[in-house]
Parts: structure tokens; C-alpha cells; sequence
């Protein structure tokens, strides 16, 4: 019984993950403006939303257009048509602090801030303007949900598997790492089965998140090819490379162990080359994104996760997915070392 | 040493029968590393493998592991100089491309960094697949992963060189890729008396 709270734990955690990152909805959000370009005096825009349900709050809106947390212009009539889509009027001022402005809706329940999705580009930049004085609903802002951001929409979900697999499929090659470390410090076989096991481990992951990986990048990158295509799920990215150089050195790796017969010599010739290997494959997954450009968040002007995105109710369910998932793999590790080690005492036995 | 000059020779040679010449710099100096680079893994596949047991075990008793693997990686450094001046020359005789705007001292610290860098790797790694049976099969599949990353930034230098790009472009380049330099022969350094004791 000794050592079982944290597998019933890796469990729990793994179910309230599952569930969560699928039930919790997507938070309401302006997905599309039919004028984004407005121009000066009154403007009648359709706005349509996801997830906002507006015909349960008819004469409850508000919203205004506001640049750094100050109202410029407030929308007037609105109305909602459907409960995907509203209507309102705007009267936009001749002068304006900046041509990009941010739309702030607001409903009993939930509030709306979508940066920058407004432009002016008629108007006169100047530092003095007049801020308007709108009227807001009160809102409760209750609802839990993910953050709905545009291009991701509801493939967010997914950051609760994709990025989970590569963490653990790090933690895993540094166990190997240190494993063949602490090989070479003692020539002792344990160690050995260890490195190998932890390997074979990580690379499922690897695999694992390179499938995810692929599903996202046809959802998100991909430019709606057709589904049952072969376009689409492969970017050229340097992250997508670099996951694919270190996934061929770990196979080149099983390679190199099949092709000696002696287990000393194989365990002493694996461990060289395996920590040779993990650390450039550090060196490569930490600089090469930084020369090259890459898609990925955090990368060649991509937001990153946490400056938009990794809000709190994410975190609530992205924390426990990455310990989720590494203690599964620990756990599916230990497993197959006993095995293994079994399996040696059966054939030595013979 | 001849048989690996014919084989650039012949590779440069397919490579102007299929190409005639090549207007992008960025192909051009690709194509010249993959030339290089399979020239190198089999200049290199022979520095661990034409030693048998005996004479190994005699050198073991004469020398110093760390002393022997600097020793390889600085021969097989000049052998990969020798190789990839003559790589060039012949390439550059025989497939044109636009290399008026060039900066020479960029394109051959590229070549320098980025050569070194594959001897260096490939020397270890030739270590460890000379302890297989299929040594050449091996050492390509080992090495070509671990060499990749290194090859794309030299690639990078080379063709920036090429076109004509300052110092301060490729700045962040060149110590990226001295610094792995570095890694790769004190990696070498430290793990290959673990290979050489039987």
C-alpha cells in the first residue's frame, strides 16, 4: 500500500482534468464586427458574439469604446436580434488618442473586452481628449469559462493534452538522463534498464504530442483545408522541428541499444550517447527558437500563453493537467521497469 | 583519403548535371553542406573503426583517453578543412551562383564554426558506433539528428555571408554556434574514457 497516494491522486487529478477541460464553456466573446473600420460621426454596427446568449439580456446591455481603460464613446441603442448578435449605434469623435480601440460590453451576468478590434483610421491623433461618461450594467461576472480567443476558439482545450505531453515527455528524458548519469557512476544494471525504460516511456509522449500537436495546427495554422486532407497538419515551425529532431535522436537511440548484443558494453555505449544527446537537445530546443521565427506563442511576435491568455480559470485546470500527465508517465515507467526487471529474472533463471 | 576526394568529386559532379547552376544563395549553400556533411560521416566513419582489439589495447596502455579523443577531433578537424576546401573549389567551379555582393570573412568563419563543429560531433559519435557491428548504417543514423540544428545555423552564416550580411546580423549565429563548440568537445572530453575502457 506503500506508495499508492500519489497514484490514486495522478488518477483524481487526471478525471477532474478530462472532465473540466471539456465541460467548462467557452467565455462569451465578440467574435466579428460586420465594420471594423468605423469612420467619424454615427455608425450602426452588427456585432456577433459566441457563447453570449444576448436575447436573455434584451434591454440590459451596455458597452463602449475605450482606449486604456477610458471610455471614449458609448453605444447607443442596442439591440439583440438573436442571441448570437446585436445591434447599436456609436457617434465616434473627430479626435482620438489612437486608431486601435478596444470594444467593453457589458450584461448582468458577464462582461466583454475585446482589445483592439476597432478601427478609426480617419481620425486625428491627439493627446487630449475628452473621456465620455457611459452608463454600465452592473454585472456579476460569475460565469466560469475559458478565455475565447480568436483563431483558438474552442481548440484551447487542447492545451490541457498538448502541452502536458511535452513537459512530461521532458521529465521523463531528463529521468533517462540522470539515470545513465548515475549508470556510468557505479556500472550498476538497474540504472541502465532505468535509462532505457524512460526512453521508450518518452518517446509514447513525444508521439503523443506530436499527434495532438498536429490536430491543433490543422484547427489553428492550417487555413480551413479540407479535413480528410494531407495539407494542414504539419507547420514548418522550428518548435515542430526541433520536437521532431529530438523524437529522431531518442528512436536513433532504441537503434543504437538493438544493435549491441553484450548488456555491459550496450549499457555503457547508450548511456555516452544518451547524455550526449539530451544535452544538446536542450541546447537546440532552448536557442534554436530564438533565431529563427516561429509560430508557436511566445515566438516571433506571438502573444505567449499568460500575457492574454493563461488566465485563471485555465490555470485551474492547466496546473493539474501537467502534474496529471507527468505522474502518469512516472507511474506507466515504474511499471515497466519492474516488468522488465521480471522478465530478467525469468531468463536468468532458464 | 583518395577514395574520399572521388567521392566529392563524383557528388559535385551529379549535383552540375542536375543543377547547371544554382541563382538562390540560400539552396546553394545548402546543397554544399549535405554535400559535406556525407563526405564528412564517411571521412570520419574510419577514425574508430580500421583499429582492431589489439592495437586498440595497445594504444590503451600508452595513452590517456582524454588525450586520445582531443587527438582524433584535432585530426579529423584538419582532415575536414583539407576536405571542405577542396569541396568548395570544386563546387564553386562548377555550380554558379550570384556571389558578387559576398563578405569572404563571414562566409569562412561559417565554414570554420560549422565544420569544426560537425568533425567534432561526428568524431564522438564514430566512437560510440564502432562499437556496432554496422558501423557506417549507424554512425548516419546517430549522428545526422544530433548534427542537424548545427548544420542549419552554418547553413544560415554561409548564406548570409553570401549576400552580403554585416557582422551584427549573424552575431547572435556565430556564438550559438561557438558555444556548442564547445559543448561537443568538452561532452567528448568528459564521456569518452566510459567508451574506451572495455
Amino acid at each position: 500500500m506503500k506508495g499508492l497516494w500519489w497514484k490514486i491522486l495522478t488518477v483524481l487529478i487526471l478525471l477532474y482534468v478530462v472532465i473540466f477541460s471539456f465541460i467548462v464553456p467557452l467565455r462569451p466573446d465578440i467574435s466579428k464586427l460586420s465594420n471594423t473600420n468605423l469612420s467619424i460621426g454615427y455608425n450602426t454596427v452588427t456585432a456577433t458574439g459566441y457563447n453570449t446568449a444576448f436575447d436573455k439580456y434584451t434591454n440590459n446591455i451596455s458597452g463602449y469604446i475605450s482606449y486604456e481603460k477610458k471610455a471614449i464613446a458609448c453605444l447607443n441603442n442596442i439591440k439583440a436580434t438573436n442571441n448570437q448578435e446585436i445591434t447599436f449605434t456609436v457617434n465616434i469623435p473627430k479626435e482620438l488618442p489612437a486608431k486601435n480601440l478596444h470594444l467593453n460590453l457589458s450584461t448582468p451576468d458577464y462582461t466583454i473586452f475585446a482589445p483592439e478590434i476597432i478601427k478609426v483610421y480617419e481620425a486625428d491623433k491627439t493627446e487630449s481628449f475628452t473621456p465620455a461618461n457611459c452608463e454600465t450594467v452592473n454585472s456579476t461576472n460569475k460565469s466560469l469559462g475559458f478565455p475565447n480567443r480568436l483563431l483558438l476558439n474552442e481548440t484551447i482545450r487542447n492545451l490541457m493534452f498538448h502541452v502536458p505531453m511535452w513537459f512530461t515527455m521532458m521529465v521523463l528524458l531528463f529521468l533517462s538522463f540522470l539515470s545513465s548519469i548515475r549508470y556510468l557512476n557505479g556500472f550498476n544494471l538497474a540504472h541502465d534498464l532505468k535509462a532505457s525504460q524512460a526512453v521508450n516511456i518518452g518517446l509514447l509522449f513525444a508521439v503523443l504530442g506530436i499527434i495532438t500537436g498536429a490536430i491543433w495546427a490543422k484547427f489553428t495554422w492550417s487555413d480551413h483545408t479540407p479535413l480528410f486532407s494531407l495539407t494542414g497538419w504539419w507547420a514548418n515551425d522550428v518548435k515542430l522541428n526541433g520536437a521532431a529532431i529530438s523524437t529522431l535522436i531518442y528512436i536513433a537511440y532504441r537503434i543504437l541499444r538493438s544493435s549491441i548484443s553484450d548488456e555491459h558494453q550496450r549499457a555503457k555505449v547508450s548511456a555516452v550517447y544518451n547524455i550526449f544527446a539530451f544535452v544538446l537537445m536542450l541546447v537546440f530546443i532552448m536557442i534554436l527558437p530564438r533565431i529563427y521565427d516561429s509560430l508557436h506563442p511566445g515566438n516571433g511576435g506571438n502573444p505567449a500563453f499568460g500575457a492574454y491568455d493563461l488566465d485563471n480559470t485555465l490555470r485551474m485546470v492547466f496546473y493539474p493537467a501537467v502534474i496529471g500527465w507527468i505522474g502518469l508517465g512516472i507511474w506507466i515507467l515504474q511499471i515497466k521497469v519492474r516488468l522488465e526487471k521480471l522478465n530478467n529474472t525469468i531468463n536468468d533463471s532458464y | 583519403m583518395s577514395s574520399i576526394i572521388m567521392y566529392i568529386v563524383s557528388t559535385v559532379f551529379v549535383c552540375y548535371l542536375t543543377f547547371k547552376s544554382l541563382e538562390n544563395t540560400v539552396i546553394w549553400n545548402g546543397v554544399f553542406w549535405i554535400i559535406i556533411l556525407f563526405s564528412l560521416t564517411n571521412a570520419i566513419s574510419k577514425s574508430f573503426a580500421n583499429e582492431n582489439s589489439s592495437y586498440q589495447l595497445f594504444i590503451y596502455t600508452l595513452v590517456n583517453p582524454r588525450a586520445l579523443i582531443l587527438g582524433k577531433i584535432i585530426y579529423n578537424t584538419l582532415l575536414t578543412f583539407v576536405l571542405v576546401i577542396i569541396a568548395y573549389l570544386l563546387f564553386s567551379v562548377f555550380i554558379q551562383t550570384d556571389n558578387s555582393s559576398t563578405t569572404p570573412l563571414i562566409f569562412i568563419t561559417g565554414l570554420v564554426l560549422g565544420s569544426f563543429a560537425i568533425s567534432s560531433t561526428l568524431t564522438l559519435v564514430s566512437a560510440i558506433a564502432a562499437k556496432t557491428n554496422n558501423n557506417l548504417g549507424i554512425l548516419a543514423i546517430l549522428a545526422f539528428p544530433i548534427v542537424l540544428p548545427t548544420l542549419l545555423i552554418a547553413i544560415k552564416i554561409t548564406s548570409l555571408g553570401m549576400q552580403g550580411g554585416s557582422w551584427s546580423d549573424i552575431s547572435d549565429q556565430i556564438i550559438m554556434l561557438s558555444a556548442i563548440n564547445m559543448m561537443v568537445v568538452t561532452l567528448a572530453f568528459l564521456l569518452f574514457p566510459y567508451l574506451w575502457r572495455q
